[in-house]
């Protein structure tokens, strides 16, 4: 009985597998960032909030990892990071002077070396040619500021179908979609939001940088977070800094938004991950219309998540915590191998260019910090990483570990003197932020002061930030009125 | 266990299935389906929608429901960036804006007016109106400036533009000429405080200044005056 029992098994198994050829060459590997796509609002990782249906079946087609962290809540320096495996200060000042330095080798550039056909298509803003992310790949478009997988997938798509097909390729697809402004196309806009909303928030939702001026509720029509923030020091999440805001708002008149408002604010954004998602449909089924679903090794992640009013921020600059990094990240192996899978160590987005590498049988990179996660195409665990470590321009690093995250802040990520500011500062002193409860806050200090004496020094700042930089930061917000 | 292997080997069965974006869209229009009768009306589609196609342009085969084949083709009907029916977004480099008045750079409303300029007047729509001062003033609500130094700044920056390559937008054309009314014509306001002590009169206080004495019985002042007569 028992052999009849494993005949059937077996039979089951060669009925059911797909019949993948065996791929003589290294895979075709396509990377598709979903920017500012936080892991709770898709509903392969339980959300109810947004519809994803193709973005949830390619999670039970491929391997999802539950705990998966960005290294910058910003795209420029999460995607370099991932580009490089390497944290984004030991590249350059964590500011918007930011670029590689001469050398630098990135994903692209070592798959390159080994015969890949390298190509992306982003979406602009921090992806712009200007910032010089595209070091490695042969093209990299970016045909629009702050746009929209709309504007990517459909060259990238031609780009494949012309691509020369004895030879394996590296595809980019990024788009902007869950970034503010969320209001995207109808029907997807309003599906979850009510179109006859009115007042303050229906203003501040059509304006391009209307959303990243909200704190704690309050509209600062005219003034950027530079202007709020930075000039003042302050710590953004800190009792104080709120109290500050509320005091301003409340002198200047500032009108501050109500539970519906931010209610709507939240349902723009479900629609806009929506539509995103509807365009990741587009993209898998021509990708499977060329017949690439059973060769190609399909990396979705985002580089970055979003607040949404929780504790009173929005946007994705003012903090580093769980909201803005945890991240989805979902690899789909050829032929959909091992899907279903979940994997809930803490891994990085920084692990990805070892796993590629790792794929692709070339040799590991000397200099990267992440580790490969390959194991999960011969079912092998996953060691993961004890804590994460992240960095933000807005002078903040963080780690997040078995219990929690924490944060130290007013520090810029590339200063020389934050090891001994990290060493002399109290633990329960203002500059640190945590969800830590009791020990474990300092062992991760301790975590947090390891990970930053392994770090070689940050290059210098390449100097003054270009006009033409400046003029795609100030299409989103991310420079503000002032000199 | 058999059962679990099955579902193991299985696993990969819905890729072999292929990819439908008809099948991926049916969650969004179960969404739109209000009132869960199994299909899209033209009234459910309406509700959720701005800007957009009118349901007739939309109902390819115009059985007056909105099928998966045609909310795809939505997908790609609008461009975003153009979703809220505003022209696409010029950018503005408010350091070039902001050139001919190098040595205002500390005038907070030069700011303001810029940052205006750039969320409003950038995206050069037609029905955009010139911004009042009390539109401008927002940020510092300083008060300092009026209307007619609002003007001035505005007047100076088309007038240097006139020298450049760029291109002055339209929206924000402005009149050759600013007329200015009682107190704020400069001087008046000192005469007419004389004028108790001396007898003169707001029609000889008006002339003093240059201004036009209205007629009309309402006692006003009123003096136009260009860039040229600042």
């Amino acid at each position: 009985m028992l052999r009849l029992w494993r005949w059937l098994t077996l039979g089951a198994l060669m009925a059911c597998t797909p019949e993948t050829e065996e791929s003589a060459g290294p895979p075709p590997i396509i990377l598709v960032s979903l920017d500012t796509v936080r892991a709770d609002a898709l509903g392969a990782y339980g959300s109810s909030a947004a519809l994803t249906p193709n973005l949830d079946r390619f999670a039970r087609e491929g391997v999802l990892f539950e705990h998966a962290y960005a290294q910058s809540t910003e795209t420029l320096f999460s995607h370099a990071s991932l580009f490089t495996s390497r944290y984004p200060s030991e590249l350059g000042p964590v500011d918007y002077t930011f670029s590689f330095p001469d050398g630098t080798h990135t994903l692209a550039s070592i798959l390159g070396v080994h015969g890949y056909q390298t190509a992306a298509f982003v979406a602009g803003g921090h992806m712009s040619p200007v910032f010089g992310l595209g070091v490695g790949f042969e093209t990299y478009q970016s045909d629009r500021e702050w746009g929209s997988l709309q504007q990517t997938v459909p060259p990238a798509l031609e780009w494949v179908s012309a691509r020369d097909s004895s030879q394996p390729f590296l595809l980019l697809v990024h788009g902007y979609d869950a970034h503010h402004r969320y209001l995207k196309p109808s029907p997807w806009g309003y599906l979850f939001s009510d179109p006859d909303q009115r007042g303050t928030v229906y203003d501040l939702t059509r304006k391009p940088s209307g959303t990243t001026r909200l704190v704690d509720g309050y509209y600062f029509e005219d003034q950027s977070f530079d202007e709020i923030f930075y000039w003042r020091e302050i710590r953004m999440r800190s009792p104080e800094a709120i109290a500050a805001i509320a005091r301003e708002g409340d002198a200047l008149g500032v009108e501050r938004l109500t539970p519906s408002d931010i209610e709507f604010i939240r349902g723009l954004y479900s629609g806009a991950v929506s539509y995103a998602d509807g365009w990741f449909g587009e993209l898998m089924w021509g990708l499977e219309e060329q017949d690439l679903l059973d060769e190609a090794i399909i990396v979705v992640f985002s580089d970055h998540g979003e607040e949404l009013g929780e504790e009173g921020l929005f946007n994705h600059r003012l903090s580093l915590d769980e909201r803005l990094l945890h991240v989805p990240l979902m690899i789909r192996l050829p032929g959909g191998e091992n899907g279903g899978m979940r994997v809930s160590e803490r891994v990085a987005l920084l692990d990805i260019l070892p796993t590629l590498l790792d794929a692709a049988s070339v040799a590991p990179l000397a200099e990267a910090r992440g580790e490969s996660l390959w194991g999960i195409q011969s079912g092998e665990p996953v060691s993961g990483h004890d804590y994460v470590y992240a960095e933000s321009p807005a002078r903040a690093i963080s780690a997040q570990g078995p219990a929690g995250t924490l944060e130290f802040t007013g520090m810029a990520p590339h200063s020389p003197f934050l090891v001994s500011m990290l060493e002399s500062a109290a633990l329960d002193g203002p500059a640190f932020e945590s969800s830590f409860i009791g020990t474990p806050r300092s062992q991760a200090r301790d975590a947090l002061l390891s990970w930053r004496r392994s770090l070689p020094a940050s290059p210098d700042s390449a100097g003054a930030l270009d006009a033409e930089r400046r003029r795609v930061l100030q299409e989103s917000g991310y420079w503000g009125g002032q000199p | 266990v058999t059962g679990w292997l099955l579902l193991w080997a299985c696993g990969a069965e819905e890729a072999a299935a292929g990819w439908s974006q008809e099948e991926g869209l049916a969650p969004i229009l179960a969404q739109l389906d209000a009132d869960q009768s199994g299909d899209v009306s033209a009234s459910e589609y309406e509700d959720r929608t701005w800007m957009s196609p009118k349901f007739d342009e939309v109902d390819q085969d115009s059985d007056g429901l909105l099928s998966a084949a045609e909310l795809r083709g939505l997908l790609y009907s609008e461009d975003v960036q153009r979703f809220d029916g505003r022209p696409e977004r010029k950018a503005v480099d408010k350091e070039e804006w902001a050139r001919p008045f190098a040595d205002e750079r500390e005038n907070r409303l030069i700011w303001e007016l810029l940052n205006f300029m750039d969320q409003e007047v950038a995206f050069a729509d037609s029905s955009v109106t010139r911004p009042s001062f009390s539109e401008l003033d927002t940020a510092a609500r300083t008060g300092d400036m009026d209307s007619f130094e609002v003007w001035r700044v505005l007047s100076k920056l088309q007038s240097s533009y006139q020298s450049t390559d760029l291109t002055w937008p339209e929206a924000l054309a402005l009149p050759a000429t600013f007329t200015l009314r009682g107190e704020s014509i400069p001087g008046y306001t000192d005469c007419m405080q004389t004028s108790k002590q001396e007898g003169s009169t707001p029609e000889s206080c008006c002339d003093v200044v240059g201004g036009r004495y209205l007629a009309d019985g309402s006692g006003g002042c009123e003096r136009t005056v260009g860039l040229d007569h600042e």
